[in-house]
């Protein structure tokens, strides 16, 4: 069974114990288990909604998933969860690369940690044991640097999450970065790192991971390899990436272009000129796709997500330009998707002249390479206007009313992928009602695009569908259907890409899940048990958000999607209905069997809170963490004003 | 009638080349397009028919499907259809 460490970095103290097989069997691991301890300690801290993001309170969770680590394909994935300084809501980020294979080896599946180190400060584990060293001569340095620093430090082989400098100076929308690209992106995780002076987590594997069934596990490995291999789309991510996605998106008029004010942008950032400057493809742990480029530049990506945000969003057009972006905001440790998006923000606030040259520091206009350039650096480092926009939404406080109006964010997240989604009215429910907020990685129905047969959808979905991607009806049960898979996914550590319904309707589904949980764990789960899992977690996240004081109001879609039809191509005058989407709202909470006000019935209350709420000792030892974290943070303040 | 065809990722790849003319009789649709370009480039075919994902089809900037009516001098684009990454 997975092992999970409490960490308080204001005492030093760590707890190391196994994590309880029932709390196995409810959230496997991954993404579930971390909602099921941040419900639990921001509970335990009181009142969630006033928990201080940046506070020693807000507990920060590293869980990789229960298959990471193992040679179940794809399995490279991990979750950094907390209280996001960005939405002030919650906070979940998705991360793939080497990182946390290397942290399961090293004896840990799950990392809580409180507290605030008294000074810059880094973890490092190794053969069961967890160490807090100083890290005076990392902080400062960029992700590359401190992970080659860390290297330096600590041998070949071992590998890092660390913040960049926007972590270290708060940024809001600040991420953990392992490798030269792989981002836990989403909701300002880094900043939280940063909070707790923690400057990142070292792990020297080695140790093989121990499974229930080697030989099985190797042959369903081996199965289930060959299946992936089959599918066209893997082939094709593996030869193109994600860029690849741009194209369609572009043709259909549906690339969010200079803040959505326009649907369509230059072919300059298709994957054929992409490919101009990729060296080779790269994989993360035990990866069948191999998806991630090698940039000439120095660099890994971009990715479509990147390409479509610091690229047809902020109305930048030449590739090597995009690219050199992505690779500064990889660097300096911040997200793509936020940053793309509140620039884009701001440069629409300064073409409506709703914020001058005075308060900009100068010129804010679309394509201006040098000055986003610039202006990038000057977010992590927290510095002039960039000060500013390193608030992300929580800048709306700085810039005229009417400025919100102008803001893609959903639950004050800004929008993750460069999708419009105006037009296929299945995607905008699903980002009017992800957890996290304005995300498609969360619930988004790629197969709607694929216009599938009645029976198809029938055979997959089990409840009646429409093919329709423009119509309002029959897309609750799709949109919760995707919700539940890529929960579970998320749990066992698997990508998306090889997750049955991420743009291929021939990927893993739940049969091979299970036969991969058998074998890695010896843990039998059926179908409808592992459907459940995902249902359980949409459950607790949705009970996390009430808990945050957010309501059916909150899970609505940014102004101009309802307000401002699209301007051209084949979605020209497409835009969202209040009424039909408020229907589609409804229809998506009877699918998920909760309440016409979005809460949850009580009976599954009841479970949530037997699963989350216990056990007692650790209630104790939270409090006690606190209590002395805070106690130490009013003497640190206290010295400081002698 | 001549119709202009681009070819979008992945296919252009197995056809080698971005765009081509197809020559169509009268009232001809989108599916005949595609046949033509199937017997033009056979490796097309097994593109288009994977079972895995149909092409998305655009003429002159509209969404279309095989039965679309094509016209003299219409731009029809086949692309991958995906979204989400």
């Amino acid at each position: 069974m997975p092992n999970t460490a409490f960490i308080d970095l204001t005492s030093g103290r760590v707890d190391i114990s196994p994590t309880p097989e029932h709390l196995v069997r409810a959230f496997l691991g991954g993404r579930g288990m971390n909602m099921r301890y941040l419900r639990h300690y921001l509970l335990a801290a009181g009142d969630p909604q006033a928990v201080d993001p940046f506070g020693p309170e807000n507990p920060l969770i590293f869980g990789a998933g229960l298959l990471t680590g193992t040679i179940a394909p794809n399995a490279a994935r991990f979750n950094v969860s907390a209280k996001s300084p960005e939405s002030l809501g919650l906070g979940d980020a998705n991360c793939g690369g080497f990182f946390a294979a290397a942290m399961r080896q090293a004896g840990f599946d799950r990392l809580i940690i409180v507290g605030k180190a008294e000074r810059p400060s880094y973890l490092f584990l190794k053969e069961n044991t967890l160490t807090l060293c100083q890290a005076d001569g990392l902080w400062g340095t960029t992700s590359p640097q401190a992970q080659e620093l860390l290297r330096d430090a600590h041998g070949a082989g071992t590998v890092s999450a660390v913040i960049g400098p926007a972590g270290e100076n708060r940024v809001r929308m600040a991420s953990v970065m392992t490798g030269l690209k792989n981002t836990a992106g989403r909701g300002g995780m880094g900043a939280v790192m940063g909070s707790k002076n923690l400057k990142g987590i070292a792990a020297r594997g080695g140790r093989p991971l121990g499974v229930a069934d080697k030989a099985a596990l190797s042959a369903t490995r081996k199965e289930q390899m060959k299946y992936l291999q089959g599918s066209r789309v893997v082939q094709v991510l593996g030869q193109l990436g994600t860029p690849f996605l741009y194209e369609v998106s572009n043709r259909l008029g549906a690339i969010r272009t200079r803040n959505s004010q326009d649907n369509f942008f230059a072919d300059t950032l298709a994957a054929s000129e992409i490919e101009k400057y990729s060296d080779k493809m790269l994989a993360c742990t035990s990866c069948v796709v191999h998806c991630r480029h090698r940039n000439s530049l120095g660099g890994e990506g971009p990715e479509y997500s990147t390409i479509g945000l610091l690229g047809a969003n902020i109305g930048l057009a030449p590739t090597e330009q995009v690219i050199a972006l992505n690779n500064l905001v990889n660097d300096l440790g911040l997200d793509a998707s936020s940053t793309g998006t509140i620039l884009a923000w701001a440069m629409e606030l300064y073409q409506r002249g709703l914020i001058t040259d005075d308060f900009t520091e100068g010129p804010l206009n679309w394509g201006d390479y040098e000055r986003v350039y610039e202006l990038i650096t000057d977010i992590a480092y927290r510095r002039g206007f960039g000060n500013v926009l390193a608030e992300s939404t929580q800048a709306k406080g700085f810039f005229p009313p009417e400025a919100a109006d102008c803001l893609i964010a959903i639950k004050d997240l800004p929008q993750s992928d460069p999708h419009d989604v105006r037009y296929i009215k299945s995607f905008a429910l699903g980002l009017a009602v992800a957890s996290r907020g304005a995300d498609h990685l969360r619930n988004r129905p790629t197969l709607d695009i694929l216009k599938l047969p009645d029976d198809v959808r029938m055979k997959i979905f089990g409840v009646e569908t429409s093919a329709d991607p423009t119509a309002y009806e029959g897309k609750a049960g799709m949109v919760a259907w995707h919700d539940d898979i890529y929960a579970v996914a998320d749990c066992l550590g698997l990508c998306k890409f090889v997750t049955h319904g991420f743009n291929s309707p021939h990927l893993l589904g739940y049969e091979h899940f299970a036969d991969l949980i058998r074998a890695a764990v010896g843990l039998p789960f059926t179908k409808r048990e592992l459907r459940e899992v995902g249902r359980r977690v949409i459950d607790l996240e949705r009970q996390i958000n009430l808990e945050f004081g957010r309501t059916r109001a909150d899970d609505t879609l940014p102004k101009r999607y309802f307000d401002d039809p699209l301007p051209g191509r084949a979605t020209k005058g497409h835009h969202i209905d209040r009424e039909k989407f408020q229907a589609m709202l409804d229809d998506y909470y009877t699918a998920r069997e909760w309440n016409a006000d979005g809460h949850l019935p009580q009976a599954r209350l009841t479970e949530l809170n037997r699963l989350t709420l216990t056990p007692r000792a650790v209630d104790d030892y939270l409090r006690r963490s606190i209590d002395r974290g805070k106690l130490l943070a009013g003497a640190e303040e206290r010295q400081a004003e002698k | 009638m001549r119709v202009m065809v681009h070819l979008g990722e992945p296919y252009w790849r197995v056809a080698g080349q971005h765009q081509t003319w197809v020559a169509l009789p009268p009232n001809a649709t989108v599916a005949s397009a595609l046949r033509i370009l199937e017997t033009r480039y056979p490796t097309l075919a097994a593109e288009f028919h994977n079972g895995e994902a149909k092409p998305a089809l655009f003429v002159n900037n509209e969404v279309a499907c095989p039965e679309s009516a094509l016209c003299e001098g219409a731009t029809l684009h086949v692309v991958w259809p995906a979204s989400g990454g």
